[in-house]
């Protein structure tokens, strides 16, 4: 599979039985349709979490569109829920697309009652990818 | 099994002989109007036909498998699927051991390809092998290798090949007429000109017709082998339940196939484009509605043999007319007896070992089936299904000390990998030139 922003073939990392494909040039991660939902699964936190609620863009995005990796067509712009993050989906929702650092601002945001127990989690799976790019 | 063949072939060549002389109609007429003689279109459709038949026989299979993005894969990519195979194999008295593809898609789906019994393959989606318990799998499996042992897969691209002859030749020939038609024709002496139109427009007609009939008999010889295949898989596994609750999960499952279209969708074990819940046999589906199909397995009497699958399909379907030959239906004293379910042994959960889940020596949170490990968690199991089809692509593993694997794809063009969890960066080999 291609990075969709950097063309480059795409790694995958397996922790846990849990696989995410990542670039090694730009850092970014694609997570395939219901590989959060797994990872949320495995740790027996409800799927239904709010921060998986993303709604699209309402004012034109900045950044330019991409092709979804898997299936070729151009991917939505998409803001989860409390932040300025530009993500981008799939039209068929095969999977999202996050670029370096779009993911930790993400789980900075998340809110609501599950909200510690989800970041947890996800920093175990996802360690470095999540530190802050700032630090 | 012999007589089910034999009289498989008897009914295949009479379709064959309608086939071929709707054929030979449409090229008679083709050239007729294009080269001003019968002889001529005659020749022409039948050397078209040689060529496509060649090319589908000796390359139809590859050509397939390329099409649908099939990658094959070894034993030790899948050894729980290669011993299903295997296991069919035996069943069906197969003189070779299929090779095997899988299809990197999440929609559930198999089928089989294959001019011979020698030289068959089955291809199966990893959606399947993610939605699939062993006895459900074990009933596709059986019923891709019903469709080579009853020479489905050699039949139905031959005369696939013939339906699309006639549809090309038609459809060349209609366009023609309709946008310039019978301008040569004119010329010729006035007298002739009422019996010119008359030919013409019986010529138009076939034209039009002719594709119907030949769709028409194609799909009803796929709905046919359909059903038989089945009653093979109820045969060969003695547990059609297995089949029928695999055909119900397949025909509900919302995901729609990626790499699919109207020339690969009929050799799928449920037409990837049929709508899900029609429940008559329409004159232009290429299968059976799913909804029969499975009513049919289900009230097989407590047997598993092809009289009792005859006798439900009249049952289900309200067709009078037996469905396999007499001599097929005849069996010993003994009537062939249903297996009981495959039996499962929980291995109990152990922290996870990423080594021995590596080298596949345990899984874990997986279930022992009939002696063989099955994993049981959809985690899990998605695993083993995405493992395969990494090898079967030629990806590099590497295990990082964060715990993590890092798959490295074969055409990756850097020295080094940087680990995502924890940054540290893996030399990479270079890659060792493809044997």
């Amino acid at each position: 599979m291609e990075c969709p922003v950097c063309r480059e073939s795409m790694v995958v990392i397996e922790y846990r039985s849990i696989e995410l494909d990542y670039c090694v040039g730009c850092m970014g991660v694609w997570f395939d349709r219901g590989e959060i939902e797994l990872v949320l699964q495995a740790a027996g936190i409800p799927v239904t979490s709010d921060f998986l609620a993303f709604k699209t863009c309402d004012s034109k995005p900045r950044e330019i569109m991409r092709p979804c990796p898997l299936c070729g067509k151009t991917m939505h712009k998409m803001n989860p829920p409390g932040g300025s993050v530009v993500l981008d989906q799939c039209p068929d929702e095969e999977g999202i697309w996050f670029d370096a650092g779009e993911l930790s601002e993400t789980i900075r945001n998340i809110t609501g009652d599950d909200a510690g127990a989800v970041i947890q989690v996800l920093r175990e799976y996802l360690g470095e990818a999540l530190a802050d790019p700032k630090k | 099994m012999w007589e089910i063949i034999q009289s498989n072939r008897r009914k295949s060549i009479l379709l064959v002989i309608i086939m071929a002389v709707l054929l030979l109609l449409v090229g008679s007429v083709f050239g007729e109007y294009f080269v001003q003689s019968y002889q001529g279109g005659l020749i022409l459709a039948f050397a078209i036909w040689l060529l496509l038949s060649i090319l589908a026989y000796f390359q139809g299979r590859n050509l397939f498998l390329a099409i649908s993005g099939a990658h094959k894969i070894q034993k030790a990519d899948h050894p729980r699927l290669f011993n299903i195979v295997e296991e069919m194999k035996i069943a069906a008295a197969l003189p070779a051991m299929p090779e095997i593809y899988l299809i990197d898609d999440p929609a559930p789906n198999a089928f089989a390809v294959g001019q011979n019994p020698e030289k068959a393959a089955v291809a199966v989606t990893t959606g399947l092998l993610n939605t699939l318990n062993r006895d459900e799998l074990q009933g596709v499996i059986a019923h891709e290798v019903g469709h080579v042992v009853n020479r489905d897969t050699l039949f139905m691209s031959m005369i696939g090949v013939m339906l699309g002859t006639v549809v090309m030749l038609a459809e060349i020939a209609r366009r023609t007429l309709f946008f310039g038609g019978g301008r040569r024709r004119s010329r010729s002496s006035s007298g002739a000109g009422q019996a010119q139109v008359i030919i013409l427009i019986a010529g138009l007609a076939l034209m039009i017709v002719a594709p119907l009939i030949a769709r028409i008999i194609y799909l009803a010889a796929s709905r046919k082998r359909e059903y038989l295949a089945d009653a093979s898989a109820a045969v060969f596994t003695r547990y059609p339940e297995g089949l029928a609750s695999a055909l119900e999960k397949i025909s509900v499952s919302p995901i729609r196939m990626r790499k699919v279209n109207s020339v690969t969708a009929p050799m799928y074990i449920i037409n990837p484009l049929q709508k899900l819940h029609d429940t008559r046999d329409s004159l232009f589906s290429t299968h059976p509605a799913a909804k029969n199909r499975i009513q049919i397995l289900r009230s097989m009497a407590g047997g598993s043999g092809y009289l009792e699958y005859d006798q439900a399909f009249r049952r289900i379907t309200g067709e009078s007319k037996a469905f396999l030959p007499a001599s097929a239906l005849k069996q010993p004293g003994i009537k062939p007896g249903l297996r009981k379910p495959a039996v499962e042994t929980v291995i109990p959960t152990a922290a996870p070992d990423m080594t021995r889940m590596m080298t596949g020596a345990v899984i874990t949170g997986a279930v022992i089936t009939d002696g063989i490990q099955e994993p049981v968690t959809p985690q899990a199991k998605a695993r083993e299904t995405s493992d395969a089809v990494w090898k079967s692509k030629g990806y590099r593993f590497i295990r990082c000390e964060c715990d993590a694997i890092l798959k490295v794809p074969p055409d990756f063009k850097r020295t080094g990998v940087q680990c995502l969890r924890c940054n540290r960066v893996h030399e990479l080999n270079p890659v060792p030139e493809p044997t």
